[in-house]
């Protein structure tokens, strides 16, 4: 993956954001993860409100997000960021707990690119975000300009 | 004295010679005939018959004493009359006819009448006869008085006329025939019984012509009369003269001479093919099987029986005829059949229709139905009877039916009635008058299904009506019936037509069964399950929410676990000197002072909140199975027990409480008690660091409940949290230490289960509201 | 993704299809692997899938597999009407194309596919990236389309 993408992990569990960069990392996926425990600061940073880092608009995101989230939870900042006309781009990727197929519709309606769910069974959780860090390193892999490159 | 033939004698003078010319021819000497004309004389007069002399001219010359004691003349009177004075009916122009023929025939006898003086006629047989005697010619006429004669004549004639009237017109046929079989003579119906004229019977043999029998019958009633004198029968076939047979019945009477011989004997003969078609007839309805027929006598004794009645009782026809009737009687019929004896039958009534038991052979007893014709005149009765048995035992049977179903109907426990084509009642049961609250009389032939239930359901009936009417019956309609009283009992109808042979309705019969209280468990049913529907999917929900946020800690538990393992390797390999690697002291220092505590940690706080969680959820479902014990929960007490038992956190929160005047309610004091305890600490959970936390409780009444308000000025809670608070395990911010989430939880399904409601109201930043709505004391 | 998924791949050029098809299988996905040619297809498929169930379309999840360059409709074309139908647009959509113009990747972006692809020129690498490709969805869950 180029460097220059930004993976944001928002993820409220201390634990679970360690097991995951870990297994990024396992991936070969070297890029930097900025971590936000919870959906306001993510948001802040996505909408550039508020008082932590504000998004460079020059750089380019994959987004992570847990649903359960204190404050703002991960399905509020998805729709917030399907809302607005330059997040909506962002690739969002669903990365939860829950399995509960109302929660994946609802988030599929919302327009995230996919929906994975932490499974429980260490060897299993490792496969899913190895699997997701070789997707997230493929070459031919795309992702949009904040800001149309030419301006 | 020779009046044949008249000698010619010539005579001296006139008539005293002709009177005694007579007896004088047979005279010889004159002294003689002195005596011998005396002796004539006397004999001339006293003769019994009336003689008279009669000249050619009519006139009488001579008269005997019987001759003018008859007429009552005297003789000098008759001496002066004609022929024609005593004779009315000899006209003087007949005379020289009965002259000539005087003279042609000499003497002949003719019939004729007198006229005596007093008028008084009378029959005579006058003998005449013709005498010369010299010249003269004169007509010696005998005359006897046959007035007797006549009578008798007359009687023989009427008596034939009425034998003879009697023989052509009585229908039968009469036949005189003598000793030999001769046939004498026969009447004409004889002739009409066998096909012939009567004139070719006489003189045949009888049993040639009435049996076409070579000789006599041998039982020939005709003989058998003349032998025992008494009159004797038969009954044989006659022939008629085309050939054809007939039945008849014949009496012979027998006939005797004076002297007691036999002389013939009178055949009386019947044509008995009617009467014996009659017979027939007659024998054919007396024996048909199944009717037991009888004659009866005056004495109470059968007569005569036909076969059916030995069949029917079973007995001998001897030990029927033998003994009276009632014998046969049952004991109990006795009276009545003694009863209607005396009075119906006795006077001459005809009886149908009495029913009386009568004994078997075999000791059993059939009931048997009678119709007698009694003819007092003869001393007898005439019965028949039938075997009822069957229909006496079928109308026992439908009487103890009738008295089952009955009995049934009335004391049923479900309702039974009974409409007319017109809607109306027209009978009904003790259950269903309960239901309904009425009096028979207030309803039968009063009311309409339609009266007793709800109007809203009367439309109904009309459609159901209809069917009933038509298909004949409607089954399982729901109704809700009116009591008398007003309230509603439901019921289930089946109801069922009955038509007659036209096809019109009868009556409609129906079953009323009382569901209120089905309905009610019913009802009552419904709503448990929907109770334990909410209260399954409430856990479901929080089975959800539990395995969810169990699933969490459980990630790191296991993720951390891989990590102080992998850590072990490290250490492990290490210690065993097998890798040789510049960093492996560093990277075992990191592992022991930095991953393996790290990993530790998260395993030990997960596992804490995972415990944490259990917990909560045990809690939780706790409240399920704690019973709801309502009371009067007096509320500013009970604020006080519980500011009291958080003052430590309500100090150390710096925070003030103030209670209102709150109003009393209803419910478990121990489960409110937790409800408001929760409140108090959730808001102290949430004060705002930027001003002192300030907690107000208050409550207002509002219809049947009262409504309590903890309201506090913290921090407050957005909108979109504000539903969601109440859910198990949902936590504002996860993490901080504020509780796991249950708190809110508890309080919304404690007052749940007590029929209230907790919702509340915030503004981020001012604070919130938190307001329960409980049952008013 | 369940088992009862189905893999589209709408792809021009069969032989690419096919090459793909065995790759995904040999990364270990048991899903049925379609082939839609064109665009005009592929609409109908998906626009069919809608339909009250028939025996032909038991499956409720879909990911689609899109070729910018697609005849008959285009890929972008198809990517709008698909995101703009209520019930299909939950069907992830990764576009799998030659394509490496980065407005086109924008735009696919904000129509709102679910990643870009592109197709690198040498084919070893081609089937390792399907590779794992398919081993990443094997982890992914799918939306069902009802």
């Amino acid at each position: 993956m180029d460097k220059g993408i930004a993976i944001l992990i928002a993820e409220d569990d201390a634990g679970h954001f360690q097991l995951i960069k870990k297994n990024l990392w396992l991936a070969c996926v070297n890029n930097d993860i900025l971590q936000f425990k919870d959906g306001q600061q993510i948001l802040d940073f996505l909408l550039k409100t508020g008082d932590g880092p504000h998004m460079d608009e020059t750089k380019q995101y994959i987004v992570l997000l847990d649903v359960r989230m204190p404050k703002v939870d991960g399905l509020e900042v998805l729709r917030r960021m399907k809302d607005n006309d330059k997040l909506r781009k962002i690739p969002v990727i669903m990365l939860t707990t829950t399995s509960e197929s109302g929660m994946i519709e609802q988030c599929y309606g919302l327009g995230c690119s996919c929906y994975m769910v932490k499974p429980v069974d260490y060897h299993r959780f490792m496969e899913a975000v190895q699997s997701l860090g070789k997707f997230l390193s493929l070459e031919g892999l795309r992702l949009p300009s904040i800001r149309p490159s030419g301006n | 004295m020779e009046t044949n033939n008249p000698k010619e004698e010539s005579d001296s003078d006139g008539r005293s010679s002709v009177e005694n010319g007579l007896m004088l021819s047979n005279i010889g000497e004159p002294d003689e005939s002195f005596d011998r004309l005396t002796i004539t004389r006397f004999c001339l007069d006293s003769a019994g018959e009336a003689i008279f002399w009669i000249e050619a001219n009519a006139h009488i010359v001579y008269a005997n004493e019987t001759a003018c004691r008859s007429l009552g003349y005297s003789r000098q009177e008759l001496l002066s009359m004609t022929v024609h004075d005593i004779d009315p009916g000899f006209p003087k122009e007949a005379w020289p006819e009965h002259w000539a023929q005087l003279r042609r025939e000499g003497s002949f006898t003719i019939e004729s009448v007198h006229r005596a003086k007093d008028g008084r006629t009378f029959p005579v047989e006058i003998t005449v006869n013709h005498l010369k005697y010299g010249s003269q010619e004169y007509n010696c006429a005998f005359a006897r008085d046959i007035t007797e004669r006549k009578q008798v004549e007359e009687q023989i004639r009427v008596s034939e006329q009425r034998y003879r009237t009697l023989a052509e017109n009585i229908g039968l046929g009469i036949a005189h025939v003598d000793v030999d079989h001769n046939i004498v003579i026969v009447n004409s119906a004889v002739g009409a019984m066998f096909g012939r004229d009567p004139y070719e019977f006489v003189g045949r043999k009888c049993y040639t012509v009435f049996e076409r029998a070579l000789g006599a019958c041998h039982n020939c009633p005709g003989d058998e009369a003349i032998r025992t004198g008494r009159p004797a029968e038969m009954e044989a076939e006659g022939v008629r003269s085309d050939g054809s047979r007939f039945p008849i019945r014949v009496q012979a009477f027998p006939l005797f001479a004076a002297d007691g011989t036999p002389t013939g004997f009178i055949e009386v003969a019947e044509d008995i093919t009617e009467r014996k078609r009659s017979q027939e007839e007659i024998e054919q309805f007396f024996n048909m099987t199944g009717y037991m027929a009888c004659v009866a006598s005056i004495n109470g004794c059968f007569t005569r029986i036909n076969d059916s009645f030995e069949q029917a009782l079973g007995y001998s026809r001897e030990e029927l005829l033998s003994r009276p009737y009632l014998d046969f009687v049952h004991p109990d019929d006795k009276e009545r059949t003694i009863a209607v004896g005396e009075e119906n039958l006795a006077k001459g009534d005809q009886v149908i229709g009495f029913e009386n038991r009568y004994r078997c052979k075999d000791g059993s007893y059939k009931w048997l139905s009678w119709a007698s014709r009694p003819v007092v005149e003869k001393g007898i009765t005439y019965a028949i009877a039938y075997d009822i048995t069957d229909r006496k035992l079928a109308e026992e049977a439908a009487q103890e039916t009738q008295e089952r179903f009955s009995d049934f109907f009335m004391n049923a426990p479900i309702g039974f009635h009974i409409f007319g084509p017109d809607q109306v009642l027209i009978d009904i049961n003790q259950a269903e008058l309960d239901m309904v609250g009425y009096e028979r009389d207030e309803i039968v032939g009063k009311k309409k299904w339609t009266d007793l239930i709800v109007p809203e359901q009367r439309r109904q009936f009309e459609k159901q009506w209809r069917d009933i009417t038509t298909k004949g019956d409607a089954k399982n309609f729901e109704y809700t019936l009116v009591h008398k009283d007003g309230y509603r009992i439901d019921v289930i109808l089946n109801a069922s037509s009955r038509f007659d042979e036209q096809g019109n309705l009868m009556n409609t019969r129906g079953s009323v069964l009382n569901i209120t209280a089905r309905k009610h468990a019913e009802q009552a049913r419904n709503r448990l399950i929907k109770e334990l529907e909410a209260k399954h999917k409430e856990l479901e929900s929080v089975l959800y929410a539990a395995s969810h946020d169990l699933k969490s800690p459980l990630v790191n538990i296991q993720g951390f676990g891989h990590e102080l393992s992998q850590c072990c390797d490290l250490i492990r390999s290490a210690l065993a000197g097998k890798e040789k690697c510049e960093n492996l002291g560093k990277a075992v220092d990191i592992a022991i002072n930095e991953d393996i505590p790290n990993a530790l940690d998260f395993i030990l706080t997960s596992t804490k909140k995972m415990d944490a969680l259990l917990s909560g959820l045990l809690d939780v479902c706790r409240l399920n199975t704690t019973a709801v014990k309502i009371g009067l929960v007096d509320m500013n007490t009970m604020m006080a027990d519980v500011t009291a038992s958080i003052e430590y956190q309500i100090a150390n929160a710096g925070a003030t409480v103030e209670i209102e005047r709150l109003s009393a309610c209803l419910g478990d004091p121990s489960q409110i008690n937790r409800v408001f305890t929760n409140l108090l600490t959730n808001a102290l959970k949430f004060l705002s660091p930027s001003r002192p936390g300030r907690i107000r409780i208050d409550s207002r009444n509002r219809g049947n409940q009262s409504i309590y308000c903890v309201e506090d000025n913290g921090i407050g809670i957005a909108p979109e949290h504000l539903e969601k608070i109440f859910e198990i395990f949902y936590q504002l911010e996860p993490g901080s230490g504020r509780g796991e989430g249950i708190g809110l939880a508890i309080v919304k399904r404690t007052i749940d289960g007590h029929n209230g409601s907790v919702w509340a109201e915030s503004k981020v930043g001012k604070g919130s509201k938190f307001f329960v709505a409980l049952p008013r004391a | 993704m369940n088992k009862d998924g189905v893999i589209l791949i709408a792809e021009q050029d069969h032989k690419h299809f096919d090459m793909m098809k065995q790759s995904l299988l040999r990364s270990g996905v048991s899903n049925k692997i379609l082939h839609l040619a064109d665009g005009r297809r592929t609409l109908d498929f998906l626009s069919d899938v809608t339909q009250p169930p028939d025996g032909e379309h038991k499956s409720r999840q879909y990911i689609l597999f899109l070729d910018v360059d697609l005849p008959e409709v285009g890929g972008m074309e198809v990517l709008e009407k698909i995101k703009a139908d209520e019930k299909l647009s939950k069907v992830p959509i990764i576009m799998l194309t030659a394509t490496d113009d980065p407005q086109t990747i924008d735009r696919c972006y904000e129509l709102g596919c679910s990643t870009y692809m592109v197709k690198l020129a040498e084919n070893d690498d081609l089937e390792e990236s399907i590779k794992k490709i398919g081993h990443f969805l094997s982890v992914v869950e799918i939306a069902s389309i009802e």
